[in-house]
């Protein structure tokens, strides 16, 4: 920070400004962080101080794990609880770099003898690291335009809420780090690319390392970048510089990220990764030019250039063609043709399409997200565009990019929403330089004084900007006191209040529930928790035996492996797609097919999500078709998704349902029992609050599962698998027996309990004393 | 994780109640007719108690307890037990583990009938007798149901009937019995000849038999999954003493014998049912790297692997080492992976070893021995097989020295450049200086 | 042919003439470079590219190696001053071994 601030009091003439400036900067950036800090908080206060959704359970989990037994073995960690029978090597097959950071946090405190838990580390590393990345923000803006702009960037990206949706307390993610290293390799290749020094260079490597390390979303970076000097390559704006930074960032880049177990040799042999390749390549190659260029005479050069220029075309075509043949660069990866193909994934991959966060994003969760920033930033990317050079076609081509896939993926809304700020704060520094200006000397500090204003209000409550309002205004009257100047720095501000207002109730109404504890408000206002998962999860750490494996959709394996300490048979880790589609299958079968194949996977316990009783929508059933499909895509002869459709196409739970669906194991257990519960008098028995049907099912026998557990509002069930030595006799149901007997009327009661022999002779009444006797 | 998970099946019966057997009758006089039959288990020194089988005192447990082991119902014609005693009851006890011996006969009643239908067969229709006009005894008094059998008709497996060869022919009298032949746990342990028929002798056939030729079943067993043995007989007579000591003499010739061979199956029968044959148990199971002596906490893919189990042969009363040379171990995930032959040491010790397959995952070493006769001997140990760990893969390749070579010439080049090029620059200053 | 003889014979001695001996020293330096990968490369293509690792670390140092060396000699080259402001060529080499020491600490870690 003083860093930035001695800048900044170079630029401006007199010391006391610059002292004023660092200042300025020093608390307007703290007070970012605090405010990105608190406003991440809603779920800790309302809830507890707990791991939220899916995936932070398994980096719990596995954070823990590697505070417990040290470093190496985590790399070693063979998880044999997890996607029983195949088993998972963590190690390999996940991006440290979040389970490094906390568990150093976690070092570092207790050689300070702060002991604190792993768990509260995990819970707030997310807030806090809020913080480092508006810090990033601010930086990267400032290079990329002015301080002013950073200083709003940094507010920005601080309680933007398509941020804070990764970021909040509790969502211990990859995402809650990888933005930081994203937005601060950012900030280091532009560095370096402004300087072209080696050391900023191997900077922006470094923390590309690390971006690599968090998040596979790197491939952002590795994609971005090269980009970047290609753009600058075809606009003639090659220059020594970019050559430095470029060449060393790329090659210590590659060689680091292929020290990540998990990414191995990806850079080097997948197609996502040879963007990067070429344009280095390519920068060699033009860097060759110039440097003959320089040493030769016009034609001596052209003649050269198209000799050496044919032969390397030929051999780089030749290379490439034959290895992508040999099969040394693997084709593209499924997730990333459905970047380019909304499409492809619905058809091909049904397992990618299932996740909701792969959907394309609509138009209202832009507005959600982004709010005021969203009309703004086009102004900032046309600033950038009007006043462009090197570093502003970065930003340019950064924000044009994450438009494209924030548009196809909900997902990656994130990786916009970091550019949107930085754009919006352009665009607020330049308007309200504009109106704002009182003198020519200092409109830098105008625009500081405006956000360190901005800040506390979005902090703590309206009362204590609104004098601070008061004076600017005062300031602009006392200058030459334009109206229309001041009206348009009151709607600004104004603007900019709303924006607060709006981040502080997104985040606290949409963002900050840990989905593992529901909340629900009765009609007179008063809050209920549904701890359902937590109860039903409790129940099978404590009643099953510790090797008990649970079958379950693969939503729910890490939080089953998390809290109840159980095998779990798939999980969000969904690296087998067979495996899923068996468990899939199992789950859309009949009861007997889905029989054998839980033995087949030594299952001892069935677990399904059920909202029907409380109006929950995320539950199994209302996710089965994408069990269907992913079935069917492994299974096509056994399962067919038409099947669980009525005739008019329709997926309905009712008595209109198709007979496949109604008597598949997952209705059968998600409604077991439930044709006989009244929730109230006004509706009938068996009635589905989320599906608002009368099921049509209703007497529903299990022959080869009993139910085990069921949490209170019957969120979550749970079923034992009997074992084979259960069903012990063959017994030949009534219906099969060639030989029919009679129904039969017993005639014992209570008080005469002698039975009936038929043809009993009189011999047997004189005898049967003689037997008492004996 | 050490999970060795040992289902024994072999102990299910607590052994409180040793030998005690609860045997119901008609009437106190088949106690008498069939004295050889029980005579010959209270030798072997079961404990008998006879009741009538419509007492109205008849329980089988007490407590929650098993009062009796083995249930003998020689009782065909009663239509409703006495006491506590109802099919449910009975087949409970048979889930517990309870040994039952029914014997039927043309008279069989529904409620037995019932009891067979819930353990895998059916008894034929009241009135109902094994015809078969071309295998009768030279005693038959004209309705061609007293059967003889030959012994080649038995099931052939020594452990529940004896040796075939030795045993006379049968005689039988009775109703037929169908099993499911689709059910792999009933055992037809006596079959009629392929010219038998089940049906009332009296009448005249209007309807199709419901059992023909070889598939009327005379006397049906059943091993259940828990391994509890229930033998159905439709032929009371076929464990009466006069059977067993009457000659035999089919009409059209050639199988004759001064004796009937009825006492030696029956006998043989008892034995099997009351589990005296063919109960196996596993006594224990190592396994471990070869060269190793205890478990380790998980195997690593490649490893060898010492797989050893030690079974044992219930004999008289004590626990013998069994022998055999079909025992099988499979290495399972999902699918089996490795599939051997146990080699078979002294003392019943089997013993495999191999090289685990280069796939990582939870695996079972699954012993699945079942035999008809033996009881079940099921045996699965889950361990865990992991990749290779960081530090155990293959370091210092020949063929990659180049490339060490390499990069610490890299190092070194950096070292004499750094020298030289500072040594210059120094030189430079120095000439620019001058 | 000739032509291209010509233009390279050209080049040959412009290039001894024009360029410093500072800039030479570091020409030495890159051709050894050169060499090297070069070797490891047919090495690779004779032997195979059984230990990848052991391949990549070595080859990407020899490459990695090459390419600071080419950054040092654009940064101390005073052709190029004006457009690396601020970086001397004391700057440039302190950075060059600084790049240099955490490349050798990542070859070392993968090349096992």
């Amino acid at each position: 920070m003083s860093q930035a601030g001695s800048k900044k009091g170079a630029v401006s003439k007199l010391n006391k400004n610059a002292a004023i400036n660092s200042l300025i900067v020093f608390v307007v950036l703290l007070l970012a962080w605090v405010a990105g800090f608190a406003s991440r908080l809603f779920a800790v206060i309302r809830f507890e101080s707990i791991i939220h959704e899916f995936d932070p359970w398994f980096n719990y989990r596995a954070t823990a794990y590697m505070v417990k037994h040290g470093f190496y073995n985590f790399l070693n960690w063979f998880d044999e609880r997890a996607w029983y029978p195949l088993g998972r090597i963590v190690g390999g097959t996940v991006y440290p770099g979040l389970m490094l950071t906390s568990g150093s946090i976690h070092w570092i405190l207790h050689l300070l003898h702060i002991n604190v838990h792993i768990r509260d580390i995990c819970v707030f590393l997310a807030p806090i690291f809020s913080g480092l990345t508006a810090i990033s923000t601010y930086l990267l803006t400032r290079e990329l335009w002015s301080s002013g702009a950073g200083l709003f960037a940094a507010c920005f990206i601080a309680i933007v809420p398509g941020y804070i949706s990764r970021s909040v307390a509790g969502s211990y993610d990859n995402e809650g780090i990888a933005i930081f290293a994203l937005q601060f390799t950012y900030f280091l290749w532009i560095k370096s690319v402004k300087t072209g020094s080696v050391f900023w260079a191997v900077s922006a490597a470094v923390s590309y390392f690390y971006m690599v390390s968090a998040w596979g979303g790197y491939v952002f970076i590795i994609n971005l970048i090269p980009l970047h000097v290609f753009v600058l390559l075809l606009m003639g704006r090659y220059s020594n510089r970019l050559f430095t930074s470029y060449t060393t960032f790329y090659i210590l880049g590659l060689i680091m990220s292929m020290q990540i177990p998990f990414v191995g040799f990806q850079p080097i042999r997948t197609s996502e990764h040879m963007a990067a390749a070429g344009v280095f390549a390519l920068l060699f190659a033009v860097a060759v030019l110039k440097y003959l260029q320089s040493m030769m005479s016009k034609s001596e050069f052209k003649s050269l250039v198209i000799w050496g220029g044919l032969v390397s075309a030929g051999l780089v075509f030749a290379t490439v063609v034959g290895l992508t043949y040999a099969g040394y660069i693997a084709p593209w990866s499924g997730r990333f043709y459905s970047l380019w193909d909304t499409g492809y994934a619905k058809i091909h991959i049904p397992i990618i399409a299932s996740v909701s966060e792969h959907q394309p994003t609509t138009w209202f969760s832009f507005f959600f997200d982004l709010h005021v920033l969203i009309p703004t930033f086009p102004a900032g990317l046309w600033y950038c565009i009007k006043h462009v050079n090197d570093e502003r076609v970065f930003v340019i081509l950064y924000a044009l990019s994450a438009v494209y896939f924030a548009g196809v993926m909900v997902r990656l809304m994130l990786t916009l929403t970091p550019v949107v700020c930085m754009l919006s704060g352009v665009a607020f520094s330049v308007i309200l330089e504009m109106y704002l200006r009182e003198e020519d000397s200092t409109p830098a500090i105008e625009n500081e004084e405006e956000e360190s204003s901005q800040n506390p209000k979005r902090l703590y409550d309206k009362a204590g900007k609104v004098p601070k309002i008061i004076k600017h205004e005062s300031k602009e009257q006392d200058a030459i006191g334009q109206n229309i100047r001041s009206i348009a720095a009151v709607v600004f501000v104004l603007l900019l209040m709303l924006f607060a207002v709006h981040c502080t109730w997104v985040t606290s109404n949409a963002y900050s529930s840990p989905s593992i504890v529901l909340a629900s408000y009765g009609s007179d206002g008063t809050r209920q928790i549904l701890d359902d998962f937590r109860e039903a999860y409790f129940w099978l750490s404590q009643n099953t035996a510790d090797d008990a494996r649970v079958m379950s959709w693969w939503d729910y394996g890490y939080q089953i492996a998390g809290m109840a300490n159980r095998t779990t048979l798939v999980d969000n880790n969904t690296w087998n797609n067979s495996h899923i589609a068996l468990v899939g299958k199992a789950m859309s079968s009949n009861e007997s097919a889905a029989y054998e194949i839980m033995t087949a996977l030594d299952v001892d316990y069935v677990l399904v999500i059920f909202g029907g009783v409380i109006g929950y929508s995320g539950d199994d059933i209302n996710k089965f078709l994408w069990m269907v499909r992913i079935a069917e895509g492994e299974h096509p002869k056994d399962i067919r998704e038409s099947d669980y459709f009525t005739e008019q196409g329709e997926f309905r739970v009712d008595a209109e349902g198709s007979p496949t669906l109604l008597n598949c194991l997952m209705y059968k257990l998600s409604y077991y029992r439930f044709g006989d519960l009244r929730l109230d008098y006004r509706s009938p028995s068996g009635f589905d609050r989320t599906r608002n049907a009368v099921i049509g099912n209703k007497d529903i026998n299990l022959t080869y599962l009993e139910e085990a557990y069921t949490s209170e509002h019957w969120l979550v069930r749970i079923y034992r698998v009997k074992k084979p030595d259960e069903f012990n006799r063959p017994r030949i149901p009534v219906a099969n027996r060639v030989i029919k007997s009679s129904s039969f009327v017993s005639k014992k009661s209570t008080k005469r309990k002698k039975g009936t022999i038929k043809n009993k002779p009189v011999i047997v009444k004189g005898k049967r004393p003689a037997v008492k006797l004996q | 994780m050490k999970n060795p998970i040992i289902l024994i099946f072999a102990f299910i019966v607590a052994a409180k109640a040793q030998g005690n057997t609860l045997v119901l009758l008609d009437n106190q006089v088949i106690k008498e007719t069939h004295s050889i039959f029980f005579k010959s288990l209270q030798d072997r020194g079961y404990t008998l108690t006879f009741k009538i089988a419509d007492d109205s005192s008849l329980v089988l447990s007490k407590y929650g307890e098993y009062l009796y082991e083995n249930l003998i119902i020689f009782a065909p014609s009663v239509i409703e037990f006495g006491g506590n005693l109802n099919v449910d009851t009975i087949t409970q006890f048979i889930d517990n583990g309870g040994n039952v011996l029914v014997a039927g006969s043309e008279s069989t009643g529904d409620i037995l009938r019932e009891l067979a239908s819930e353990v895998g067969f059916e008894v034929d229709e009241e009135g109902a007798f094994v015809i078969d006009h071309l295998n009768y005894d030279s005693s038959d008094e004209g309705q061609h149901t007293k059967l003889v059998v030959s012994s080649e008709n038995l099931i052939d497996a020594p452990v529940i009937v004896g040796i075939k060869k030795n045993i006379a022919p049968i005689l039988y009298q009775g109703t037929g019995i169908l099993a499911d032949s689709e059910n792999p746990l009933v055992l037809p342990l006596l079959t009629a000849d392929s010219t038998a028929y089940s049906y009332q002798p009296d009448q005249a056939i209007k309807e199709y038999p419901h059992a023909i030729g070889k598939d009327t079943v005379l006397i049906a067993g059943l091993q259940a999954r828990n391994n509890a043995r229930i033998v159905f007989s439709g032929s009371l007579s076929f464990f009466s003493d006069e059977y067993f000591t009457s000659p035999v003499e089919k009409v059209s010739g050639d199988l004759k014998s001064a004796k009937s061979g009825n006492e030696d199956v029956a006998v043989a029968i008892s034995q099997w049912v009351f589990k005296e044959h063919g109960r196996l148990r596993v006594k224990a199971v190592q396994h471990h790297k070869a060269g190793e002596n205890a478990p380790p906490h998980d195997y690593t893919i490649m490893d060898d692997v010492v797989y050893k189990i030690g079974i044992e042969i219930y004999d008289n009363g004590k626990w013998k080492p069994f022998s055999a040379n079909d025992v099988q171990l499979e290495f399972v995930r999902i699918d089996p992976f490795v599939r051997t032959t146990l080699k078979s040491n002294a003392n019943g010790v089997y013993e495999a070893k191999f090289k685990i397959p280069d796939v990582y995952g939870v695996y079972q070493f699954k012993v699945d021995y079942d035999r008809v006769g033996f009881t079940r001997l099921y045996s699965t140990t889950q361990v865990s097989v992991r990749p290779l760990q960081h530090t155990q893969y293959e370091r210092f390749i020949d063929s990659a020295y180049p490339y060490y070579t390499s990069a610490f010439s890299m190092m070194l080049g950096l070292f004499v450049f750094s020298i030289v090029f500072l040594h210059m620059k120094d030189d430079e200053k120095k000439s620019k200086n001058e | 042919m000739a032509q291209i003889n010509a233009v390279l014979s050209k080049f040959y001695n412009d290039y001894m003439s024009k360029t410093s001996k500072k800039l030479k020293v570091i020409d030495a330096y890159l051709f050894y470079i050169l060499l090297t990968g070069i070797i490891q490369f047919a090495y690779c293509v004779l032997v195979g590219t059984f230990p990848f690792n052991s391949f990549l670390s070595g080859f990407i140092s020899t490459v990695s190696c090459f390419v600071l060396g080419v950054c040092l000699r654009l940064q101390v080259n005073p052709e190029n001053k004006n457009q690396f402001h601020g970086i001397s060529p004391e700057r440039g080499f302190a950075d060059f071994i600084f790049a240099h020491a955490i490349l050798h600490l990542v070859v070392m870690n993968f090349i096992g």
